[in-house]
């Protein structure tokens, strides 16, 4: 009995074990923050903001303190999906006013959050311009469309991203039908919005399917190039409607299949070996 | 050398009346359970006909047995390595359940318990399969007896081997003759069932030679139903098992005749041990068609050679079961009398079991009366005439043999891999036989026709009596010469019986009053 326990005892620690891991790898994912709200600002919310400098995925932050409550802002700024399902209407309002792309989660306290703010306020006069990023090389392209359809693998172990989306692109087949269709993804969101997605991913399943496997800056940027590039050239694009022919070729290889076996197998034996005798035997029924 | 100790069998065809006994005996001991209600491990079947199941004897429908190559080597016929492979989940060549028969009983009841009416009730029949009723096409033995119908016996695949001429002369109604063919597995030695088993299920038992399978490590893949050419071995589709005949081991292991021989009405049946060097098996299996025979016959060793009983020893052989050998009645007809043929031996698998090929059906004739009648009507045609006798008598010494009703060929075909001459060869020593009693008790026989025959088929006056007790008189112990199972010694290997020695025993179900 005692030797059974104990093996029951060890079953159970090795059941915890992917607990453990999950939970040492869970605070791993969300950002290490720290540093001035300057920092913050530029790391965190420049991909998407400015302030003063127009729209881009998300709003011009220049005077968001006087339009929203600073109460708000914290619990938008915190978790704005949260808000969102809640039912808040600003904020139901504004996720659709910027086509539902939902703004991700930052992992800051009150105090830094409120730091930012101030420094948004006091930030008119010292705009943050973020540097446009040079264009995508074709080898960077390249290497995106491989990263998408999978044929490289991510370097951290990530999921392709045609598990769960498709592209319209000649040279993809088959993507992902999980999640949304990516084609126009560069025009909705812009560079630097596709950027940010990639590296801290928003959305609830992205998050975990690339919880502890982040992309690394160098396939965030390819990625988001051959996402631009398919902005650019989609519309030329016509690829290939396979599901007919898929349909014909099933049903055209089931017959040349039958045919084989019919011929591999010609000799086989069809029925009883007493079929005729049976055949002219009166049946009661 | 390599010699084994294998137990063989010998049916006297002649001696066979068709009363299917050692079928009924089978049945009710080892297969009247569900889903082997249409297995016959013991069958009578008629011959010439098509036998159970339907047309098992032709090989290019059930693919059984080996076959020979153009350089000498045999492969399985429809198993094997790479057509086993591509069969494997779907063998084309099984036979299904209509080519056996579907089992049936009645609704007996139904006779007692029918509510009135103006019809009489009726015992439908009902399938033993479904449960429902059913229309009854097919039976084990649905040929017995020629069953009247040219559908089986003008089929039998023995026929092939004749003329259309030779084909329509057996069916002549005054030549139309048949006997009795009872089957059983014939525990070969070169077993095409073992080999075709993907899971290793079925194995030859080396004590002696008996082919079982395995129940816990057959998994169903059927390709031994479709190995053997005999078609001994069947599917429960029940249990999800293959079965066949265990040859009673269990009675066996107790002494006991199996039950198909013990209970065989024409003691037909012998059983005993023979001795064979296994070193043989593959070249006797491979040889010639021709040869297949003095090859398999060359295999079975004399259990008198000094060589032969040491390498027997140093296998392990029993001396129990050499003595056995020594006298085994098996023996003598096979080796020392040369009086039996294995059946088919054309598949190749050596069956162990042999058989005294019928006699008694080429021995009648019509006699012909009127030649100048005779001349005008085709050799074969029937004459009516006044002086019509059914005639046993013969003139010259074998002609009766060579002109038989029964064609050689026929009986070739079944048992000599279409040798005549050596059917003629068994048919003369029976003669023989009889011609030597006839002398010796009725005496209107000469004895130089008598001592003729016994010079042609190379018998002698003891030979001959011999066989004839063996035929006409032995009694059950000379029939059956079964080795002992040695159980005592495979107890001990199993475990020490003296760990129980003196501790278990004669007890008391009840205290008694005293003692103790």
């Amino acid at each position: 009995m005692r030797k059974l326990a104990t093996k029951r005892n060890w079953k159970a620690r090795w059941a915890l074990l992917p607990v453990v891991a999950l939970g040492l790898a869970l605070p791993g994912t969300a950002l290490a923050q720290g540093g001035t709200a300057a920092e913050n600002f530029a790391k965190l919310c420049a991909a998407c903001h400015t302030i003063g400098g127009g729209k881009r995925v998300g709003p011009d932050l220049k005077g968001v303190s006087d339009r929203r409550s600073e109460a708000w802002l914290i619990k938008w700024i915190a978790s704005s999906q949260a808000l969102v399902k809640a039912g808040d209407p600003d904020a139901v309002a504004l996720f659709h006013e910027y086509a539902d792309v939902p703004m991700p989660d930052v992992a800051l306290s009150p105090a830094e959050i409120r730091d930012i703010l101030v420094h948004i306020r006091g930030g008119a006069a010292q705009e943050v311009k973020v540097e446009a990023a040079p264009p995508a090389t074709p080898e960077e392209i390249a290497k995106g469309a491989a990263l998408f359809q999978g044929t490289a693998a991510l370097a951290n172990g990530g999921p392709a991203c045609s598990s769960c989306h498709h592209v319209m692109h000649d040279e993809v087949i088959g993507g992902g039908v999980l999640a949304k269709e990516l084609t126009t993804s560069y025009t909705r969101l812009g560079g630097p919005g596709l950027q940010a997605i990639l590296s801290a991913p928003p959305f609830p399943v992205m998050e975990q399917a690339f919880a502890g496997k982040p992309l690394t800056e160098a396939e965030v940027r390819e990625l988001s190039g051959y996402l631009e590039s398919l902005s650019g050239h989609s519309l030329y694009d016509q690829p290939r409607q396979d599901s007919m022919k898929l349909l014909f070729g099933g049903l055209g290889g089931a017959l040349v299949l039958m045919a084989l076996y019919g011929f591999l197998w010609r000799n086989r034996k069809a029925g009883p070996v007493n079929q005729k005798v049976f055949a002219r035997q009166l049946d009661s029924e | 050398m390599d010699i084994r100790a294998q137990i063989s069998m010998v049916f006297h065809l002649d001696k066979c009346i068709g009363c299917h006994t050692c079928s009924i005996a089978c049945k009710n001991i080892w297969t009247d359970r569900k889903g082997a209600e249409y297995q016959w491990w013991n069958n009578v079947e008629t011959k010439p006909g098509t036998g159970y199941p339907q047309k098992w004897e032709n090989q290019n429908i059930y693919r059984g047995g080996w076959h020979r190559d153009e350089s000498g080597r045999i492969h399985l016929r429809g198993a094997g390595k790479q057509r086993g492979l591509l069969n494997i989940f779907h063998n084309p060549s099984m036979p299904t359940v209509e080519d056996y028969y579907e089992p049936f009983t009645y609704r007996y009841l139904n006779l007692i318990e029918a509510p009135p009416g103006d019809d009489q009730p009726t015992a439908r029949p009902i399938s033993l399969i479904t449960g429902e009723p059913m229309d009854v096409k097919m039976g084990p033995n649905w040929d017995d007896d020629l069953s009247g119908s040219p559908d089986y016996a003008r089929n039998d695949p023995n026929l092939e081997a004749m003329t259309e001429a030779e084909r329509e002369a057996m069916f002549q109604l005054e030549r139309m003759a048949f006997f009795y063919l009872p089957r059983i597995c014939n525990h070969c030695l070169n077993p095409a069932c073992v080999a075709s088993c993907p899971s290793g299920a079925i194995y030859k038992r080396g004590e002696d030679g008996i082919v079982l399978i395995n129940q816990k490590v057959c998994r169903a893949w059927r390709m031994c139903v479709t190995a053997c050419p005999y078609k001994k071995s069947y599917y429960n589709w029940h249990t999800g098992k293959s079965e066949k005949c265990i040859l009673c081991f269990p009675r066996m292991e107790a002494g006991y005749a199996p039950a198909c021989m013990h209970s065989c009405v024409g003691r037909i049946r012998y059983l005993g041990v023979i001795l064979y060097d296994a070193d043989r098996i593959e070249a006797a299996a491979s040889a010639e068609t021709s040869e297949l025979v003095q090859r398999q016959l060359d295999m079975l060793m004399d259990p008198f050679d000094p060589r032969v009983i040491a390498s027997a020893k140093a296998n392990g052989v029993p001396d129990s079961t050499i003595k056995a050998a020594q006298t085994s009645p098996v023996y003598k007809f096979i080796k020392e009398w040369g009086m039996a043929l294995p059946l088919h031996p054309e598949f190749r698998t050596l069956p162990m079991l042999w058989y005294v090929p019928p006699l008694l059906p080429v021995m009648a004739s019509v006699k012909r009366g009127n030649s100048a009648q005779q001349s005008k009507l085709n050799p074969i045609a029937k004459t009516w005439t006044d002086d019509w006798l059914y005639d046993t008598s013969t003139e010259e010494l074998w002609g009766t043999v060579e002109q038989a009703r029964f064609p050689l060929k026929y009986l070739a075909s079944m048992f000599s891999a279409g040798d005549t001459a050596a059917v003629a060869d068994k048919l003369k020593k029976l003669m023989a036989v009889r011609i030597y009693r006839r002398w010796k008790t009725v005496g209107d026989v000469t004895e130089a026709k008598m001592a003729q025959a016994l010079r042609d088929t190379k018998l002698t006056q003891e030979s001959a009596e011999a066989i004839f007790y063996l035929t006409a008189l032995a009694k059950f112990n000379d029939r059956f010469v079964i080795p002992p199972a040695h159980r005592e010694q495979a107890m001990e290997m199993i475990e020490f019986t003296g760990d129980v020695k003196g501790s278990t025993g004669f007890g008391f179900r009840e205290q008694p009053e005293r003692g103790l």
